[in-house]
């Protein structure tokens, strides 16, 4: 038995109690700082990120727009210019070359229609002034247009206003998700559903192509981008797929959100 | 041999053990503790060969701590990606650190006696980088819960183990000079020491998971 009336043993005791809960203390007021410092670390990640990503979002935004400018006023023109010096042709030509100069009229005024139907769905701008919806309306006609896929639509007469900011996301959504079901599902009809009522807004586009695992998919960067704009106007982003099966994919958002 | 020292030798020899395995995932920091680990595993066993056979183990430790020093020293400078200054500052404070205890094992505690202002002076030491490190990770915190981060689990059992060796030696060297040391400081010591390895294997571990990852 120790002796506890010996200051030899009884100070030391103490004295080394003491600094041990000191060191002790100390460790624990270090791991209360460092979870601390990540979470303050992690927010401005986050808000980094996130700005980054708008940054991002702006810049392609800017350059559809250039692109669509592009389209509308040099090529759109020199489109225009074909066009009318095909008018301009003599009727002088045999009948095989009138067949041809009457297709090649035809595949002018195509081309003329396309690049103008192109030009207003890249530029953000053709959304305020006709809208999500009529945007997409225009879109689905598109596609029906130059691809071979029966398309099948169940949309509203209209929709409620949404702010132009989350309009543009949704829009390029829409774009991004058409783009790679005509690219890559090798799909023959796509279901375009969109439902929107006074709480939130759905958007659900379906096909019956390929479809893929989504557990094991390696995301490209479409899937990537629906993710991130997704994730910046806070909606919901379902998808569900499976190979030989087709693919849906459900963009959600509740309209009480702030972004 | 007592059971705790042969509970404490077989604890070092694992830890030893498992730090060689890891040792080709390990990063440069933490292969150096190994060796420092396995340095200190024949140490223990030297200086039980010598005390039962010489009937004096203190050599050993004069010897313990310098190379402790050294090796704390290039460690501490390859665990972070510390500025040049700092690393500048390890290898000063080392520097002066072994001189001291130089002089110390010339002149005040020679090799016959036991190295206790050295054993301080490796404590202090450790201490000092401990204290930098854990600054170093506030100032830079990762993703990485503390738990699962190598540099926090070698970084406190260095804290924790030296904090309490400097501790007991100040008091029982400056105090209580007069004094033998009480069995309850031998057991806080070897306490100390069981948590010092058990951080060591975890860091080491970790270390071999996240530079395999």
């Amino acid at each position: 038995m120790h002796d506890l009336n010996n200051p030899d043993i009884l100070i030391p005791l103490i004295a080394g109690t003491a600094l041990m809960g000191i060191l002790i203390a100390f460790i624990i007021l270090f791991i209360f700082r460092y979870q601390q410092k990540q979470r303050s670390f992690q927010k401005e990640r986050e808000q980094f990120s996130q700005e980054l990503l708008q940054t991002k979002v702006e810049i392609q935004e800017q350059t559809l727009t250039n692109i669509s400018r592009e389209l509308h006023d040099n090529i759109g023109q020199l489109a225009s210019l074909i066009k009318i010096q095909l008018n301009l042709l003599s009727d002088s030509h045999s009948e095989a070359d009138y067949d041809k100069i009457q297709q090649l009229k035809q595949l002018q005024k195509d081309l003329i229609t396309e690049i103008k139907s192109l030009s207003v769905s890249l530029k953000s701008e053709n959304l305020e002034r006709f809208g999500l919806l009529e945007m997409i309306k225009k879109d689905i006609g598109r596609y029906q247009k130059i691809n071979e896929v029966e398309i099948k639509c169940h949309l509203p007469d209209s929709i409620s206003e949404i702010n132009t900011g989350i309009a543009i996301f949704l829009y390029r959504m829409f774009q991004e998700v058409m783009n790679n079901i005509i690219k890559h599902s090798g799909a023959t009809a796509i279901h375009i559903e969109i439902d929107d009522n006074s709480s939130k807004f759905v958007m659900i586009i379906g096909d019956n192509g390929k479809g893929f695992d989504v557990n094991s998919v390696n995301y490209g960067s479409g899937l990537i981008n629906l993710r991130e704009r997704c994730e910046m106007i806070n909606a919901n982003l379902n998808i569900e797929s499976a190979e030989e099966k087709g693919t849906s994919i459900r963009v959600e958002r509740n309209k009480n959100t702030y972004v | 041999m007592s059971t705790r020292f042969i509970i404490n030798l077989i604890l070092i020899g694992v830890v030893a053990l498992f730090g060689l395995l890891q040792s080709q995932k390990n990063s440069r920091a933490f292969q150096l503790l190994t060796i420092l680990i396995l340095y200190t595993f024949l140490s223990e066993i030297t200086s039980r060969i010598l005390a039962n056979y010489y009937g004096i183990a203190f050599p050993v430790y004069h010897i313990y701590v310098f190379v402790g020093l050294v090796f704390n020293a290039f460690i501490y400078q390859n665990l972070l990606s510390f500025n040049r200054g700092i690393k500048l500052f390890f290898g000063l404070m080392t520097i002066c650190f072994v001189l001291l205890s130089l002089i110390n094992t010339l002149f005040i505690q020679t090799i016959f006696t036991f190295p206790s202002y050295g054993i301080m002076l490796h404590g202090l030491q450790a201490i000092l980088f401990a204290l930098i490190v854990y600054q170093k990770m506030l100032k830079t915190p990762s993703n990485t819960p503390l738990s699962k981060q190598a540099v926090f689990w070698l970084n406190t059992g260095n804290f924790v183990f030296y904090g309490l060796t400097f501790i007991v030696f100040a008091l029982y060297n400056f105090y209580y000079q007069t004094a033998t040391m009480s069995s309850w400081v031998y057991w806080l010591i070897w306490c100390g020491n069981i948590f010092l390895y058990s951080c060591y294997f975890m860091a080491i571990y970790l270390n071999s998971k996240s530079t395999n990852a």
